[in-house]
């Protein structure tokens, strides 16, 4: 009860400051228009996306008749979507590339990242919610909350509320509180108005993403403003509160995350692109060339086949033994490139999990995990995305190796060509985003570590300030 | 006098709070582990170039050693290969165009790993293959960004500047004795002057400083260049330009919180909400392009091979009009593989018409960004350091520009060497990989 | 009622109270006169609970200021210099918000009847504090303390930049305060203000008490010289 009166107050506070509350409503307005913006860029790729997408299955689907092998190599190309929740936290689809080709014989690397296409413009990135939720706000939480304490020392109505009966950890508490349910407000009305902007779109996956990232958010924002009510209580000088807690914003998100981010890669090096590609050729050239006949490989395989059909000849055999060849080809491929991809895979997952115990000394790195992680758009999404066309063009492959060995051809014959039904009847790629619940786990350690500092927040307060002066 | 007295007085201000001394101190930190970011990433690319140079070498070598030397230019179990003929010759030639790192990189990594910096030039390459991406890296920390020292000098510079200054004439003002100081004083803002100059040039001496340290990182001052003279020129711009900005704040304003409020303010709107509107604002004019038109390349290859014979022949004519007096070309035997080998010159063609709409689409990008500098000048000074360091757009454009300009040689020689039916030995091989633009 | 017994208290090593001893009765006014640093507000500051004495005792109904600082603070008032108040909320709204936090529920009028009887104009109360003079702001610290029904009143320096209007209705209010029962301390430098208003006046000098004496045993010219002697020798 008198904890609601305190936070009531500095309600009242907010509402009767008219530079505070023009600062709100400006807030309010920014947060409107990054929301709409963002919808409206997402709306704009998606666009895109769709007319590329549909483009070029319309060529797939235009294919009058082929041989299936050259299809293999004339391929297709998949597009990344843009997911629905990229409006509120973009993560990390400017810096990843947007197309990757689908072709026979090799997975290749997804191309043409959108900041490859111009200049640099924005360091912290796009005017998205995730910037001003992550880097404004709380600087507006530690302008609303540094003389919270202090400034009712000053005045010596510290000793009168506390003359009343109210308890100082209720105080600081309610002080706390009401700072923090400010930018919990902001947060409430940017993602209320994101929801209703999408209402066809969001589905229970999206709502629970978003309810996670609410959460996130909620936790940060205590923490920041519980630490600068502590600061407001313990420090003699108001402007020491500022300073310590504008320090503490600097290292936080300037200073930590990149610094973090760029030993995390020393202590888990990924390869460079050359080493990575030679090793893979080199395993690649172990196993047989789909392409070259007197291949050693592919002459046992040749006896193997022979045996199986009893025949004493290629020519005697019913089927096309060339698409035999490519597909065993093609699996001796994908072992190289999953224990390759497979590596590089494991290797961005160790330095993910090494950067996430950085959330011990930085909370904001675990706000930052989970906002791209929820919003569906972190490194882990993006890998997913990414074994999921392989694994598309594994049966989009294997369809066509099969067209070719058993389509009624044979061997030799490379002007034999499948005609347009078979074309059409091969699947188009289509991306199921991971749902909540198989990605939960990566992030449980960051929720965990924001509520280790919500707690170590509430310790000090209720703790630190013991022995504060009140006088 | 008085304000040279004034200016070196602020030593003492400045040296007994120890939170400004702080600041300077992890600036110092930051910077030197930014500018080790940098040098790092120049050595890891110079490394990488000179270990991809020795792998070619080596390559050449074998090829050499093993066709040219002991006469076996078709391989037994790779009969399709002729190494005596320009097509193949040219594919084995292994040539390579680096960008080469510039030293001036340890001040600005900018965007040097968004690009390749390596690239194989066949006749059928494109700078927009899939061999020129970026060296692998977690996209999570390029989101991030690296710390390198355009980012403590764009970022961090201001933020120190601010808490160098926050605080002067309001702390006077606060405790009551600003009238004692106007007694003293005629002018408030010779004043002010003379003790914001103090801190401006302190942060100044303490990053030209900084450049010098990094310059010996890599060399900078033995070459040619004028990096280090440019970075130190915009520096003191940049830094001129907060400190105006910062001055008019101090001049007008009266509470140390007022101050902070309003310098933190200015800082966040110029370093993070103009760059990130016109980002956002760019995005949604522009999406990113997902290069169809390269994409629709590939149907109108297999349009280009359906063609007749003779309308394929009189496109490459029309490209090489040496090619009807070739000998080839009047030796029907010779015609047909000749048509074929040189498909990739009509190729590069198509691949060339449709990089234009994409080349015309990012620079009207580009263009877009450049005209919001008068109000963006963030992006105006990170764009200017990166192009210094020469790991700009421009740079890597050039570098796509260069490339092409290789591949076209390329096919010019395979396409006349082939119709003129040139039979490369080793020498001719040799000469092959000095490829250059013609 | 207040009761002081052989209290000290330093801080860093300086002696702010040297074996203090003093009594408050219900219905009395005990003035402590005292130069800057002589222990006054650290007398106060005890009394509410918020220093504890390093030895000796310091009651308030029997109760130790210390140990039962918040059992204490219920039937508390405190006036300090200068009443700062919430300057965006008004009179009326500054009474009702501590009311609650001490759990008072008063209705509007009952609250502008406190303000009243504390002498605060009734065109006031709903004008925003940051609009009242010093003595406006104390009147509503005095109705704070009123509403809760403090049975001891701890000012100090209350009438300390108060006009002689102001000042005046003060000392009225006080002494309407003790007529009803209340026990109050009052610390000033005001020797003549002290003296009109206070039953009793103690002199305390480097945190001992020097001297007490009844007001009506002393003019205010006597009072003078005697409390400048004091502070002379």
């Amino acid at each position: 009860m008198m904890m609601w009166q305190i936070i009531k107050n500095e309600w009242h506070f907010l509402a009767r400051n008219r530079v505070l509350l023009g600062i709100s409503f400006g807030f309010v307005g920014i947060l409107f228009l990054t929301v709409y913006l963002g919808n409206l860029q997402t709306q704009e790729q998606a666009q895109r996306y769709q007319t590329a997408q549909t483009h070029l299955r319309q060529q797939w689907e235009n294919i009058e008749e082929m041989n299936p092998h050259s299809a293999a190599h004339y391929g297709t190309y998949v597009f990344k979507p843009t997911c629905l929740l990229s409006g509120l936290d973009e993560g990390v689809n400017s810096i990843t590339g947007n197309v990757l080709r689908v072709e026979g014989h090799v997975q290749n690397e997804i191309v043409h990242s959108e900041a490859s296409q111009m200049q640099a413009i924005s360091k912290f990135g796009k005017l998205k919610s995730a910037l001003l939720l992550q880097y404004i706000i709380p600087l507006l939480l530690i302008f609303l909350a540094f003389q919270s304490i202090y400034g009712e020392k000053q005045g010596g109505r510290l000793k009168l509320l506390l003359l009343q009966g109210t308890h100082l950890t209720q105080i600081l508490v309610a002080k706390t509180l009401s700072v923090c349910l400010y930018g919990i407000g902001l947060l409430g009305l940017t993602i209320s108005v994101y929801v209703l902007l999408n209402l066809n779109s969001i589905n229970t996956d999206i709502l629970g993403r978003t309810a996670l990232l609410f959460l996130s958010y909620s936790f940060y924002y205590f923490i920041l403003s519980g630490l600068t009510v502590f600061f407001s209580a313990r420090w003699e000088n108001t402007n020491l509160a500022l300073t310590s807690m504008l320090g503490i914003w600097i290292v936080w998100t300037i200073f930590l995350p990149n610094v973090l981010m760029s030993s995390v890669e020393r202590w888990h090096p990924l390869p460079s692109r050359e080493a990575f590609k030679t090793a893979m050729k080199e395993d690649r050239s172990k196993g047989l060339d789909g392409h070259n006949p007197a291949d050693k490989r592919s002459k046992a395989l040749e006896e193997k086949v022979l045996k199986e059909y009893g025949a004493d000849s290629l020519a005697q055999l019913p089927i096309n033994f060339d698409g035999i060849v490519m597909q065993e080809d093609e699996e001796y491929g994908n072992k190289v490139w999953d224990e390759h991809f497979g590596n590089l895979r494991k290797a961005l997952a160790e330095q993910k999990q090494t950067y996430q115990l950085g959330g011990l000394i930085n909370p904001f790195i675990s706000l930052q995990n989970t906002s791209m992680g929820f919003a569906g758009n972190d490194n882990l999404h993006h890998q997913e995305f990414l074994v999921q066309v392989e694994n598309y063009r594994r049966v989009f492959i294997k369809t066509l190796n099969d067209k070719h060995a058993y389509g009624g051809s044979r061997t030799g014959d490379w002007s034999w060509k499948a005609g347009n039904d078979f074309f059409r009847s091969v699947a188009d790629f289509e991306y199921s985003p991971p749902v909540l619940s198989s990605v939960f786990s990566h992030y449980v350690f960051d929720i965990i570590l924001l509520l280790f500092w919500g707690l170590l927040t509430a310790i000090l307060l209720i703790f630190g300030t013991k022995k504060m002066s009140i006088l | 006098m008085k304000n040279v007295t004034l200016f070196l007085y602020e030593w003492k201000h400045f040296i007994r709070n120890p939170f400004k001394v702080m600041a300077i101190l992890l600036f110092i930190m930051a910077s030197v582990y930014g500018l080790h970011n940098g040098a790092d990433l120049y050595h890891e690319q110079k490394a990488e170039v000179k270990k991809i140079e020795q792998r070619i070498k080596g390559d050449r070598q074998k090829i050499i050693k093993e066709h040219y030397q002991k006469g076996n230019l078709v391989p037994e179990n790779r009969p399709w290969i002729d190494y005596s003929t320009p097509f193949w010759a040219l594919w084995y030639a292994s040539v390579y165009h680096f960008k080469n790192p510039s030293p001036a990189m340890v001040y600005s990594i900018g965007q040097a790993e968004q690009y390749g910096f390596y690239k194989r030039i066949t006749f059928r390459a494109s700078p927009y293959d899939a061999d020129l991406a970026q060296e692998i890296a977690n996209p999570e920390r390029l989101q991030t960004g690296t710390l390198d020292f355009s980012f403590t000098l764009l970022f961090l510079a201001p933020l120190v500047l601010l808490v160098l200054l926050y605080n002067l004439k309001s702390a006077e003002i606060e405790q009551g004795f600003m009238p004692l100081i106007e007694v003293q004083n005629p002018s408030k803002i010779t004043w002010l002057l003379s003790r914001m100059g103090f801190y401006a040039v302190l942060l100044f001496l303490v990053i030209a400083g900084l450049l010098f340290y990094g310059a010996m990182l890599t060399r900078i001052l033995a070459g040619t260049g004028n990096a280090f003279r440019d970075m130190l020129l915009y520096s003191f711009i940049y830094l001129v330009f907060w400190s105006v900005l910062f001055f008019f704040i101090l001049l007008k304003g009266k509470s140390i919180l007022g101050n902070t409020l309003q310098m933190t303010g200015i800082y966040l709107l110029f370093t993070f909400i103009i760059p990130a509107t016109v980002h956002q604002l760019l995005s949604i004019r522009q999406p990113a392009n997902l290069m169809t038109d390269l994409i629709d390349v590939r149907d109108q290859q297999e349009e280009l091979y359906s063609q007749p014979d003779s309308v394929f022949q009189a496109q490459l004519n029309e490209l090489f009009p040496a090619i009807v007096s070739s000998p080839v070309y009047k030796d029907s035997s010779k015609r047909k593989l000749a048509m074929n080998r040189s498909a990739s010159a009509l190729i590069n063609e198509l691949k060339k018409a449709s990089i234009q709409p994409i080349e015309k689409d990012k620079q009207v990008k580009n263009a877009f960004v450049r005209g919001t500098f008068w109000f963006n000048p963030i992006s105006f000074f990170q764009n200017r350091f990166n192009a210094i360091a020469h790991t700009h757009y421009d740079d890597y454009q050039s570098y796509r520009d260069e490339i092409q300009a290789l591949v076209d040689s390329q096919v010019r020689k395979m396409v006349l060497d082939t119709w003129h039916d040139v039979k490369v030995d080793q020498e001719k091989f040799s000469k092959y990989q000095k490829m250059s633009v013609e | 009622m207040i009761d002081i017994q052989g209290a000290s208290k330093s801080f860093k090593g300086t002696k702010a109270i040297q074996n203090l001893t003093l009594q408050v009765t219900e219905g009395e006014i005990l003035g402590l006169l005292g130069a800057n640093g002589a222990g006054k507000s650290t007398t106060i500051n005890m009394l509410l609970g918020f220093l504890a004495p390093d030895s000796g005792k310091v009651q308030i109904n029997q109760m130790d200021c210390s140990t039962k600082a918040k059992e204490v603070r219920n039937f508390v008032g405190y006036i300090p210099e200068n009443v700062n108040l919430y300057p965006y909320l008004s009179g009326t709204e500054n009474l009702d918000y501590f009311c609650k936090l001490a759990g008072l529920n008063y209705p509007k009028t009952e609250l502008q009847s406190f303000l009243s009887t504390c002498g605060l104009q009734t065109e006031a109360h709903h004008r925003k504090v940051s609009g009242y003079s010093k003595g406006m702001r104390q009147k509503v610290g005095i109705a704070i303390a009123y509403a809760k029904k403090a049975k001891v009143y701890l000012l100090d320096e209350p009438a300390s930049g108060l006009d002689p209007l102001a000042s005046n209705e003060l000392s009225a209010m006080l002494k309407k305060l003790a007529s009803e029962g209340a026990t109050i301390l009052m610390a000033s430098h005001d020797i003549f203000r002290v003296r009109e208003v206070c039953h009793r006046i103690g002199i305390l000098k480097k945190g001992a008490l020097v001297k007490e004496l009844q007001s009506k045993e002393v003019s205010a010219r006597e009072l003078e010289t005697l409390y400048l002697d004091f502070m002379k020798n």
